[in-house]
């Protein structure tokens, strides 16, 4: 009884300290809700075959983000008792085809499919309450944190990417913010093992890592401790794959067609020979950092923002929406302190979601499949009818040039913020 | 005064009028049946141009259909950047040596598309699913220089079937995709979406209590907000 108005107290202190806006919260609960059991792509589908058979099989499997698929298998396993239809999962597929649609197709006619959805995204939804709780928290006013977690919550490229695509982004996000979250209370071993955590679960937080480290006004032996500790969770995943499989799970990066997705905008020299943009572009921001002198989150969250904004602008991510969240809460800090970025965001937004036609039926109709498989499998893409009048691949093209042009307008917004880096000691003797 | 009531009658007028106008949009809209189509056989995969089809020779396939209702063909052909005159017949047969014919179509040549697919459609055969089709090509009046031709694959492309030259199975496949159609209202996909929830009983339920929960506190958040729902 005690006990029960101990919970009690502290949940009512806790509302009345950190009143949520409850409407949106509620709102965007119901938007999730409504879409979780129906929607899916073949991607996700892939992970939790490759998890079904792990927990099935008990045999352990080599791959990419290796952490990810066990942290699926784990869950699968937990929730076993709701899902007793899971363990056929497996051999439902002698070898997933992810790429195609037959298996997808299979899949979404599954009779229990809606549970299975709901149930295997739950914590996709956890996490994501986590990250608009952790958005929250790091807002400076009451009005800032109302602001990041609408931000966050009524987010459509989140939604999209979780519920409709059905991708883990979230978990990745949460340790993110979580290492931004210490970062701001200047926990900084913390921060940089939630950030290691975060390369260890998806690799593209490396990009992050130098920002870290050079946004922290210290000696270069703290620094290199501060890397050490950035790489140390993905290099214990190394160690143990490279223990328990021969080989590390950095080898697997050589399956990853980087050409195509990271590096395929460049300047060709000559055969052999190429200056690719993204990199070309990061290195001038890495140098940007190294010189000047601002430290704290804030140079932090813009040098971070600027360098994933350059990734998107140049990379190629309209078949991959579950790559599209990576940039929102960098994006969603900054926009608290300029609110200029909230419109362009939107106008990114549109830009993206005119981009994902790229996907044609996969990234559209495809989607929905599980509600009524026939009707949706026939749903012709926008990207049809737009065919029937104007060339598909221009319009698509189109799009992506309206995004890069956005994500760098933001990025040179966010850029013009920095300190420019001092003019070395000739300004002093003058 | 009286001018202020005759201007609330009239906007409640306006108002009950846009409702029995959306009323009839969504009736309407609900009777509605939409006609989707699907691929039912597919090879994309051009390497070279056949040679002009002319007065005695044939270009056909031979494919599976994967869905019912198959009606429309669309083939890969070109006509040499030319005004061509003589016309195409296509043929539409259950094998290659069946010598009835399940569809035929006469093609002006003007209708023959270059370096694009030129649609050709037939009734919807509702038997189609699983079933395998042989489709060819002639022009009886063709000669060289007044002819078109079809885009293929010299290698094997499409397991499902292989291209005919003059009746004759030759390597490789022409290029080609098969369409079926089917026709949906709104009330035959709730009707199967309905039956989908049936399935898995006990989680319809769950999820439909779930979801009831969280509207009701959704609108009590709308009509109690607090002051961070303003910001």
């Amino acid at each position: 009884m005690l006990q029960g108005q101990r919970w009690l107290s502290y949940w009512q202190r806790l509302r009345a300290e950190f009143p949520l806006p409850w409407t949106v919260f509620w709102a965007g609960l119901l938007a999730r809700l409504l879409i979780m059991p129906f929607a899916t792509h073949s991607d996700f589908i892939h992970l939790e075959w490759i998890s079904a058979c792990t927990a099935a099989k008990g045999e352990s499997v080599f791959r990419m983000q290796i952490l990810l698929v066990y942290f699926h298998t784990a869950y699968q396993r937990l929730v076993s008792f709701l899902l007793p239809s899971i363990a056929n999962l497996c051999g439902s597929f002698a070898d997933f085809n992810f790429t195609g649609t037959s298996d997808w197709f299979i899949f979404i006619n599954r009779p229990q499919v809606f549970r299975e959805l709901f149930v295997l995204k739950l914590p996709y939804l956890v996490f994501d309450v986590a990250c608009a709780l952790l958005l929250y928290r790091l807002g400076k006013s009451k009005k800032q944190a109302a602001f990041l977690f609408k931000f966050w919550w009524l987010n459509p490229l989140i939604v999209f990417a979780t519920y409709f695509f059905a991708r883990h982004e979230t978990i990745t996000l949460f340790v993110i913010l979580l290492s931004i979250y210490w970062f701001k209370q200047n926990r900084f071993e913390r921060s940089f093992i939630a950030l290691g955590a975060a390369v260890a679960l998806r690799y593209y937080a490396l990009f992050l890592l130098p920002f870290y480290v050079l946004s922290l006004d210290a000696t270069w032996k703290q620094r290199l401790k501060w890397f050490a500790l950035g790489l140390g969770p993905w290099a214990a995943v190394n160690g143990m794959t490279w223990l328990f499989f021969g080989s590390p799970e950095a080898s697997r990066l050589a399956t990853y067609p980087t050409e195509v997705y990271v590096l395929p905008m460049k300047f060709s020299i000559a055969a052999w020979d190429n200056v690719y943009i993204f990199p070309l572009l990061y290195f001038l921001l890495l140098l940007h950092r190294f010189y000047n002198r601002e430290y704290g989150l804030r140079a932090l969250q813009r040098y971070g923002l600027i360098s994933l904004l350059l990734l998107f602008a140049t990379a190629y991510v309209g078949q991959s929406p579950h790559y599209w969240p990576w940039f929102i809460p960098l994006l969603a800090l900054e926009a608290a302190e300029d609110r200029r970025l909230a419109p362009l965001h939107l106008v990114l937004t549109l830009c993206l979601f005119a981009y994902s036609f790229i996907g044609s039926r996969s990234t559209a109709g495809y989607l929905l499949g599980a509600i009524a498989p026939d009707f949706f499998w026939s749903l012709p893409s926008p990207i049809e009818w737009i065919g029937g009048f104007f060339s598909p691949e221009t319009a698509i093209s189109l799009a992506h040039t309206a995004f890069s042009a956005t994500a760098l307008w933001i990025a040179f917004l966010v850029f013009r913020q920095l300190q420019p880096p001092p003019l070395a000691d000739s300004t002093e003797t003058a | 005064m009286i001018a202020g009531d005759n201007m609330s009658a009239r906007s409640g007028k306006i108002f009950r009028i846009t409702l029995r106008l959306l009323a009839l949009l969504a009736t309407l809209a609900c009777l509605a049946a939409c006609t989707l189509e699907n691929i039912a056989a597919r090879q994309e995969k051009a390497s070279q141009l056949w040679p002009e089809l002319v007065e005695g020779e044939s270009y056909g396939q031979t494919f599976v259909s994967q869905r019912a209702n198959l009606y429309r063909i669309d083939l890969g052909t070109a006509t040499y950047m030319r005004v061509n005159s003589a016309e195409v017949i296509f043929h539409l047969r259950a094998d290659p040596t069946a010598a009835e014919d399940l569809a035929t179509r006469i093609i002006p040549a003007a209708e023959i598309q270059n370096d694009r697919p030129t649609s050709i459609t037939f009734p919807p055969l509702p038997d189609s699913q699983q079933r395998s089709y042989y489709f060819f090509l002639e022009s009886p009046e063709a000669h060289p220089g007044n002819a078109v031709t079809v885009y293929a694959n010299e290698y094997d492309q499409y397991p499902d079937g292989t291209a005919f030259r003059g009746g004759q199975a030759v390597d490789g496949d022409l290029v080609f995709t098969a369409y079926s159609q089917e026709t949906f209202s709104p009330g035959d996909v709730l009707s199967v979406f309905w039956g989908r929830l049936r399935q898995d009983a006990p989680f319809a339920a769950l999820y439909g209590l779930m979801l009831l929960g969280v509207i009701v506190q959704c609108c009590r958040a709308f009509l109690k907000p607090n002051s961070n729902d303003q910001n």
